[in-house]
C-alpha cells in the first residue's frame, strides 16, 4: 500500500455520499436501487482497504459475505421491481402511492 | 499518490457521480459499471488482488447483467440509438484504447509494487481467505448458504404470475 489509509477511504467516502444522496433524491426505483448499491460496494471497498492497511484477512472474509448480501438483494430487488412495473406500467417513485392494485 | 491511485479513485467517484447526475437510465448503468470498475481496480492497486477481482466479476458482471436485463425489460422512452452516437462511441473507443497504450509503462510499474508487498498479499490471498471462512467464520458461511437458497426460491415466488391466487383474493371479496 502506498498511499495512506485515509486515501484510499477517501473515494470509498465519496461514493458513499453519492450514493446516499441519489438514493434520497431521485424518483426512479431503478436509479435508486443502482444507488443503494453503490453504498454497499463502498463499504466493501471500506472493509477491503482496512484489510489491507492492517494486513489480515478477516477484512476480505468479511468482503465475501457482503458479496453473497449483495446478490441476494439484487436478485429479490430486481423480482420486485418487474413485479412493481407490471402492476404500474411505470417506475417513476411517485406512482407507487398506493399499496393495493 | 501516483497517476494510477489517482485514475481509479476518479473512474470511481466520476462514475458514482454520473449515476445520480444522467437522466437516461441507461446512462447511469453504465456509470455505475464504471464505479465499480473503478474501485475493484482501486482494491487491486491497493494489495488486495483476490477482492478486487471478485468486486470485477460479481459486480461488473453478474449484478450488471442482472440490472441491465431489468433494464431492457422496462425500457427507456428517450433512449435514442442514432449515428452520432455511434460515431461518438467509436470516437470514445479509439481515445481509450490510446489512453491504455500511454497507461502500459504505468501498469508496469504496478505489478512490480504489488509484487513488493509480500506480507499483505499473503494475509489476503484466496487460500488466506479460505481458511478464515471454513474455520472462524464456518457458521456464518453455512448460514449464507441458507440464504442464498431462500433468496433463489424468494425471487421465483416473487417474479412468477400469481392468476390463481389473485382470482382466489377476488372471490373472497
Amino acid at each position: 500500500m502506498q498511499e495512506t489509509l485515509i486515501q484510499y477511504l477517501v473515494p470509498c467516502a465519496a461514493v458513499f455520499a453519492a450514493g446516499l444522496a441519489g438514493a434520497l433524491c431521485k424518483r426512479n426505483v431503478l436509479v435508486v436501487f443502482m444507488c443503494i448499491e453503490l453504498m454497499l460496494c463502498s463499504s466493501l471497498a471500506a472493509f477491503v482497504m482496512f484489510s489491507v492497511a492492517y494486513a489480515d484477512s478477516v477484512g476480505a472474509a468479511f468482503a465475501l459475505f457482503v458479496f453473497a448480501i449483495a446478490a441476494c438483494e439484487v436478485a429479490v430487488g430486481l423480482a420486485l421491481v418487474v413485479q412493481l412495473f407490471k402492476l404500474k406500467s411505470t417506475v417513476a417513485l411517485d406512482r407507487y402511492n398506493s399499496l393495493g392494485d | 499518490m501516483s497517476v494510477l491511485f489517482c485514475l481509479f479513485s476518479a473512474c470511481a467517484v466520476c462514475g458514482a457521480l454520473g449515476v445520480i447526475l444522467v437522466k437516461n437510465y441507461f446512462n447511469s448503468l453504465m456509470c455505475m459499471l464504471l464505479c465499480t470498475l473503478g474501485l475493484g481496480c482501486l482494491m487491486i492497486y491497493a494489495g488486495a488482488a483476490f477482492a478486487g477481482i471478485l468486486m470485477i466479476m460479481i459486480y461488473a458482471g453478474a449484478i450488471m447483467v442482472l440490472f441491465m436485463f431489468v433494464v431492457m425489460l422496462v425500457g427507456d422512452d428517450n433512449s435514442n440509438a442514432c449515428l452520432r452516437c455511434r460515431i461518438k462511441l467509436i470516437v470514445m473507443w479509439a481515445l481509450m484504447m490510446l489512453f491504455a497504450m500511454l497507461l502500459a509503462p504505468e501498469c508496469a510499474e504496478l505489478k512490480a509494487s504489488v509484487a513488493a508487498q509480500e506480507s499483505v498479499a499473503a494475509a489476503l490471498s484466496a487460500k488466506s481467505c479460505g481458511v478464515e471462512l471454513f474455520s472462524r467464520f464456518l457458521l456464518p458461511f453455512q448460514i449464507t448458504g441458507a440464504l442464498l437458497l431462500a433468496a433463489m426460491v424468494g425471487v421465483i415466488v416473487v417474479a412468477q404470475d400469481k392468476p390463481r391466487a389473485r382470482k382466489y383474493k377476488r372471490d373472497m371479496i
